[in-house]
């Protein structure tokens, strides 16, 4: 079972070979990354059965849990790792159709958060779990700052300095657990004995504020205005797709995993999720009412992407089984709806020559199939019925509802995001498909413009994924069943298939 | 799975196939619409007499669970058919000019309407009423500037609406276990005395939902932007049906948590045991003072419109209202007068919209001051107007005055005499703006430049005509709803009332309708056969009458500008003005819609800045460290 490393390398051995071969060849890069990447999903879909009955820990280097560190692949984390892998492959794809020259480097740094976000969600260390974090952070900070001149690098760096800031509380939290128990792996302190309850509820906030930061959540979520405004298209779909599926999975993973009542975090657990739960609520509501008035579209989607991560951060905090249900069927939809949203947008600013949508309008005239593409990114979005976001949000609010007390807050916050959203998305949809008024007809060269199979493919294949889940959400029951178990229920999965041992 | 899930489904296939498959031909895919409407009729016959028919989807998650329950069943039945009406009308309304590209929306929105009608559990229900939700806001914005503030407004209503059910549905479940509608409200009953206010939340939380839907209350102000830009045909089924759906839901789920104890509803629990006021449950009386005031608020803005299609959307507000203060009355003669007059609204104001859309497909006019002297050029539609406006009227022998009777008597029977004026004054000040329509549209000076327009085209005509039959049948004959929606109320256990097919027993009184009509018809038959026999008559231009043989010309007035429609009640308009602008929900909501959208500018730019983002993060850490130094 070693060989599941593979999953980690076939990215990094991209990353690493990327700039070597790119001097034989301009297309190298992007060539040698889709590769590794269809590699990935091709062993990931052949090691799926076998993990499906029986998950597994894989050992790095010989040294066993707690004391070594090992990846734990189940039907989760493999199931999150192929979503990573096949968004990656589209956002790659429809990068293609932008103009832009894309040097090695882009696809190096790609690479690496491809690896770095595979490696947080198989990944059971809390130190390595940083340390792949850190990653992540660079390569964003750096791909964010490719964009535009002036506004590329200026809001990678707002950007730059929060993650840090964060990152390094992180470590200090890390620092202040290995003191006072002695392991940093996380199945391992799902069982310990408890700690200190100040001391646990100190370090558990320090080791989740990173990624309240990547979740886009309240007090940590001023950079999201000027890295979306900087990032091309592209990346601001891997920021909002692809790094959001890992984030969001390893805030479950601590917070339901890692801290539950019969771990290290004890007590604390109570505390730790009530204040997740106030943070999302606050998010949803801000996150949302900010997109409302925005102009610029790919703000937009940063700031409801925001709102979404708020409901799946109450989702984590109320820790039901409907709720991580609910929670994991919105991260799936609000992936493939936001990837969708991002392709759509890079495209129609691209064809409308503006970035911002009031200045669009009338796009779905001339181009049907972008306007139904973008109304079926926001239904999902949004939560409608015939798309896939129905059923997650559905989930959230009835578990919300059942919980009660200070969840019903979440539920206020999520209802009335839901209205605002609505508002917007459907503003947006509008201006698409407003007929032009006689005056202003569309600048004569616009019209030889076109998109191509590279944005159309990917999106097609977005846009009935969406529709297909939507219709039949039978189909990822099963996956969602096992991932809910092995998330609420350490005892019996997780944390005995790793501290027992596992295979070598 | 039964004809209901198979209509349902393969209707919605349909339409979002012919969106793809004609979407170069438009006119294939009002064919589509029209052929979904004769199915769904075809299953309305089919599925008639089987009730407790029931039917699920298994959907992986969960199962959806479909019923055909009697009263579903009517509503079921009759919107399908006034929808065959319309769309007859609208595969000739949507030629090259008119054409408009809404039908496989329409479609979709076709199969949710039966969704909503046979759904048997609360999420089947979510569903079907969210499908009808976006597919009807594309249809109303249709593309147009103008059209979309309406529409986007008509949407946030439907939003809140549907934020609102879900948190109702996902009460209940808690409080009673169950996702089945039936199940779910007999549950609820029975917590009447353990957690009234657990129920009055809900009970709140579904009006809201319903009212919104339903335009009463504080949302009484979206049908007149949604109908005046919403393609015209659509603005008849909009008026006719969709508006209804809150009505559907009020009896489904709200007026049965109130049911007395001892009556047939309330078998098995002990029933609504709060106040009353004269028999009436006290939150539904309060439900009809709203609908009272909706009721008279409608008409008030009714009269001041110059647009016939806002006005006739105000009109419907005011039947709504109506509507919904029999359903308050919580008898089976209110609930029973609250359906029939469901049914004939459907009709009657379909039939009027028809019209209405026949003009403007004609002359391309909406403003009624800029028509005049319709009636000349196509009868048929200024008679469909005419008995429209003489039904919406309530007046013998159209089927209005039989419901409108009948929801007087649900009055009287639990003493709401207050109740009663506001009634009376909504009812009675309606004929100011119903027969200002007819007056400025069809009646008075044809303008010159409307000369030589062409009557209705013949589908049309037909579709109208029908409608004219059902209105007159249904007045002399009411029978012929009132039997079935009598069995459908006894058979939800709301009592039944005495009906037979020409003749109500009320509750002070019983009224034989089919003499009544019979009378008028005589009447109208006796008064022509006098016009036949009468002395020699010569025909008179109307101007020689009109300007007392005068010539206007001479000082340069022509015929068009003698027509006087425009502003016709000014007076009234000066009268209310301060009233209305006081009193102005839509001022309210607007407030609401311009605070959040400067709260939204505020938030947006002041976390973009670069200090305060940092230093909030930065402070946040800060408080954080603390806190867990400290606790």
């Amino acid at each position: 079972m070693n060989q599941a490393i593979l999953l980690l390398l076939f990215p990094a051995a991209a990353a690493l070979i990327t700039p070597a071969g790119s001097a034989l060849s301009e297309r190298f890069g992007r060539g040698l990354a889709l590769l590794s990447y269809i590699a990935g999903i091709v062993y990931g879909v052949v090691l799926y059965p076998q993990i499906a009955a029986s998950p597994a820990s894989v050992i790095v280097g010989n040294w066993k849990p707690p004391y070594g560190i090992n990846l734990f692949v189940s039907p989760l984390s493999l199931g999150l790792v192929l979503l990573i892998y096949c968004v990656a492959i589209v956002i790659l794809v429809s990068d293609f159709a932008s103009n832009r020259k894309r040097r090695a480097q882009f696809y190096l740094l790609y690479s690496l958060l491809t690896m770095a976000s595979v490696g947080l969600v198989l990944t059971a260390d809390l130190f390595n779990m940083f340390v792949f974090l850190e990653i992540a952070g660079i390569s964003t900070f750096a791909l964010v700052a490719v964009g535009r001149e002036g506004s590329g690098p200026a809001g990678s760096l707002r950007y730059l300095v929060l993650a840090q800031l964060t990152t390094l509380l992180m470590l200090a939290g890390i620092g202040l657990v290995y003191s006072a128990t002695g392991v940093l792996n996380i199945a391992s302190l799902s069982r310990f004995a408890a700690l200190n309850p100040a001391v646990a509820f100190l370090a558990g906030l320090l080791i989740l504020l990173p990624f309240f930061l990547e979740m886009k959540q309240f007090p940590f979520n001023g950079w999201i205005g000027g890295a979306y405004r900087g990032a091309s298209p592209a990346i601001g779909a891997t920021m909002s797709g692809l790094v959001t599926v890992s984030v969001a999975m390893v805030l479950a993973r601590l917070l339901l995993t890692m801290m539950n009542t019969g771990s290290a975090f004890g007590d604390a657990t109570t505390k730790i999720r009530t204040v997740v739960l106030v943070l999302g609520a606050a998010t949803v509501l801000i996150g949302e009412t900010a997109a409302f008035r925005e102009k610029e579209i790919k703000r937009v989607l940063g700031y409801s992407s925001a709102g979404q991560m708020g409901m799946i951060a109450i989702g984590i905090a109320i820790a039901s089984q409907s709720a991580v249900r609910g929670i994991l069927f919105l991260l799936v939809s609000h992936t493939i709806a936001k990837v969708l949203l991002f392709l759509v947008a890079g495209t129609s600013a691209r064809l409308s020559g503006s970035d911002r949508w009031d200045e669009m309008r009338g796009i779905a005239r001339r181009f049907p199939l972008l306007g139904m593409l973008f109304a079926v990114g926001a239904m999902t979005l949004m939560g409608i019925p015939l798309f896939s976001g129905f059923w997650g949000k559905l989930d959230l609010i009835r578990a919300a509802i059942a919980s009660g007390g200070l969840a019903v807050v979440g539920v206020v916050a999520v209802l009335i995001a839901t209205v605002v959203e609505g508002v917007y998305f459907m503003k947006i949809a509008h201006a698409f498909f407003e007929a032009p008024a006689a005056a202003k007809s569309a600048p004569p060269e616009s019209t030889k413009q076109h998109y191509g199979v590279a944005f159309l493919a990917p999106a097609l294949v977005l846009a009935a994924a969406t529709v297909i889940l939507g219709v039949l959400p039978g189909l990822i029951d099963p996956w969602l069943s096992s991932a809910t178990a092995e998330l609420l229920h350490p005892a019996s999965g997780y944390a005995a298939h790793i501290v027992t041992g596992g295979l070598q | 799975m039964s004809l209901m899930t198979t209509s349902m489904l393969s209707v919605m296939l349909a339409g979002l196939l012919s969106s793809i498959a004609f979407r170069k031909v438009k006119r294939l895919q009002w064919v589509v619409l029209f052929a979904a409407a004769v199915f769904f009729s075809y299953v309305a016959v089919s599925l008639y007499g089987k009730w407790g028919l029931t039917d699920s989807l298994n959907l992986g998650l969960f199962t959806a669970s479909f019923t055909n329950s009697y009263i579903g069943w009517l509503f079921f039945a009759f919107s399908s058919g006034v929808s065959l009406i319309i769309s007859i009308f609208s595969l000739s309304f949507n030629d090259k000019k008119h054409i408009t590209g809404v039908a496989p929306l329409w479609t979709v929105l076709l199969a949710a309407n039966a969704g909503i009608f046979f759904a048997a559990d609360w999420i089947a229900f979510l569903v079907a009423w969210e499908l009808m939700g976006w597919t009807s806001f594309f249809i109303i914005s249709h593309g147009k500037e103008k059209s979309f503030q309406a529409g986007i407004y008509y949407f946030a209503l439907s939003l809140i609406g549907t934020a609102a059910l879900l948190a109702a549905i996902f009460t209940i479940q808690g409080a009673t276990g169950t996702f089945a509608i039936a199940a779910s409200v007999k549950a609820l009953l029975a917590l009447w005395s353990t957690k009234p206010g657990l129920l009055y939340f809900i009970a709140i939380l579904l009006t809201v939902t319903f009212f919104a839907k339903s335009a009463a209350g504080p949302f009484y102000m979206w049908p007149a932007k949604a109908h005046a830009e919403a393609p015209d045909d659509f603005s008849s089924f909009l008026s006719g049906i969709m508006i209804k759906y809150g009505v559907y839901g009020l009896i489904l789920a709200v007026i049965p948590m109130f049911a007395e104890p001892g009556t047939a509803a309330a078998a098995g629990t002990a029933g609504y045991l709060g106040a009353a006021v004269h028999g009436t449950p006290l939150y539904l009386y309060i439900l009809g003072w709203v609908a009272a005031f909706t009721a008279v608020w409608a008409t008030i803005l009714a009269i001041r419109e110059n647009d016939m299609k806002r006005l006739m959307a105000y009109s419907t507000v005011s039947n709504i209202g109506f509507i919904i203060l029999a359903l308050s009355v919580n008898t089976a003669f209110g609930i029973a007068a609250a359906i029939f007059h469901t049914f004939n609204h459907m009709i009657f104001k379909g039939g009027i919209f028809l019209s209405l859309a026949s003009v403007k497909f004609r002359t391309g006019e909406r403003e009624m001051h800029k028509l005049g002297g319709m009636a000349y050029r196509m009868p048929i539609a200024f008679f469909a107007f005419l008995l429209g406006i003489i039904a919406a009227a309530g007046i013998p022998p159209m089927n209005g005055f039989a419901s409108k009777w009948m929801v007087f008597q649900a009055l009287f029977s639990h003493k709401l005499l207050f109740l009663m004026i506001p009634a009376f004054f909504a009812s009675t000040a309606s004929f100011m703006y119903l027969y200002r329509g007819l007056h400025s549209i069809y009646l008075g000076q044809l303008s010159p430049r409307f000369a030589k327009i062409k009557p209705a085209p013949p589908l049309q005509s037909i579709a109208m005509i029908l409608l004219m039959v059902a209105m007159y049948v249904l007045g002399g004959w009411p029978g012929f709803v009132l039997q079935p929606v009598n069995s459908a109320i006894a058979n939800a256990g709301f009592g039944s009332i005495q009906v037979s097919l020409g003749s109500i027993v009320g509750t002070t009184t019983s009224i034989h309708l089919t003499v009544v009509s019979f009378v008028f018809l005589f009447s109208v038959v006796g008064v022509f056969v006098l016009y036949i026999l009468g002395k020699r008559r010569s025909h008179v231009e109307a101007m020689d009458t009109y300007t007392a043989g005068e010539t206007p010309e001479d000082w340069g007035v022509t015929p068009e500008q003698y027509h006087y429609a425009y502003r016709f009640y000014e007076p009234w308009e000066k009268m209310t003005d301060p009233l209305v602008d006081t009193v102005s929900f839509e001022r309210w909501f607007e407030n609401i819609r311009h605070n959040f959208a400067r709260m939204s500018r505020s938030i947006a730019r002041w976390t973009a800045m670069k200090r305060p983002a940092t230093m909030l993060a930065a402070s946040a850490v800060v408080l954080i460290l603390i806190l867990g130094v400290l606790l």
